[in-house]
């Protein structure tokens, strides 16, 4: 994986199986929010926080109007980065860079909350899966580092 | 209400400062009244909570992006979540802070809305 910034945006170099990697799991996001089946609570439950604590009924009604809107956002951004992530060089304008940023955010979420982690300092065991969020890391920090420079 | 409190501290409490004549005390005019009422009525806070997954930098980089905040600031708020376990962003009335609670979540961040800082 390689990052360069080109003034005009972002391209980021992708060996085969990290493209594939990024692919299935933004698939894999995308079918968590779609299918009622998954019914991935934790998850579901990190990606659509309560908005106000102590108050359920508050926090139902913010659901009711903003939870289809979020999901739609959050599977179209997933989709984004399934579509455009490919080996070899990738080119992203500034806005389309902004989108994998935060789609990057709900892939480690879903990697994140399914190694366990709930809390700072908490560290995965070794293994591929910790390798996957290590990587989805990286990707996002150097991506963010690109959009933050001057 | 901590938020209410200090509002009515800020705008209602005449100094007492000794030797000053009740001309120089400072006396509501329309426009303040007017300013009391509309903060009073606006006492709802965003709060953003620290996660163990989203990354300093891309928390900076939201704050900047959706607040407009300068790098400083954005910089102290960042701290402020990760050191203390969480930070009021934004103030105002309640529909802004939903809006903005909203594309929190968007973004991937935890945050809430509240009546004040508590």
């Amino acid at each position: 994986m390689k990052l360069a910034n080109d003034g005009e945006g972002v391209r980021i170099r992708f060996e085969a199986a990290e493209a594939g990697l990024l692919t299935v799991l933004a698939h894999q996001f995308a079918d968590v929010i779609r299918d009622p089946e998954l019914d991935d609570a934790p998850l579901l439950a990190r990606l659509f926080p309560d908005a106000y604590r102590g108050d359920a009924g508050a926090s139902d009604e913010f659901r009711r109007y903003t939870r289809d809107e979020l999901e739609d956002r959050k599977t179209a951004a997933a989709e984004r980065i399934a579509q455009t992530a490919t080996e070899g060089w990738v080119a992203l304008d500034h806005e389309e860079a902004e989108t994998w940023a935060r789609s990057l955010t709900d892939l480690r979420v879903m990697v994140g909350t399914r190694l366990g982690i709930r809390e700072d300092g908490d560290e995965p065991d070794a293994g591929p899966l910790t390798d996957v969020y290590h990587f989805l890391g990286e990707l996002q920090w150097v991506l963010v580092e690109l959009l933050e420079a001057p | 209400m901590a938020v209410v409190a200090q509002l009515v501290e800020r705008w209602l409490v005449v100094p007492d400062v000794a030797g000053s004549s009740p001309v120089d005390r400072p006396t509501s005019s329309p426009v303040q009244e007017h300013d009391l009422a509309e903060r009073l009525l606006q006492p709802w806070v965003l709060i953003v909570w620290n996660d163990p997954i989203n990354l300093m930098n891309y928390v900076v980089h939201v704050f900047r992006r959706h607040f407009g905040y300068p790098r400083e600031e954005a910089e102290r708020l960042m701290l402020l979540v990760h050191n203390e376990g969480r930070a009021v962003v934004a103030s105002g009335p309640r529909e802004e802070m939903e809006r903005h609670a909203q594309a929190m979540h968007e973004y991937g961040l935890h945050a809430t809305v509240a009546k004040d800082a508590a």
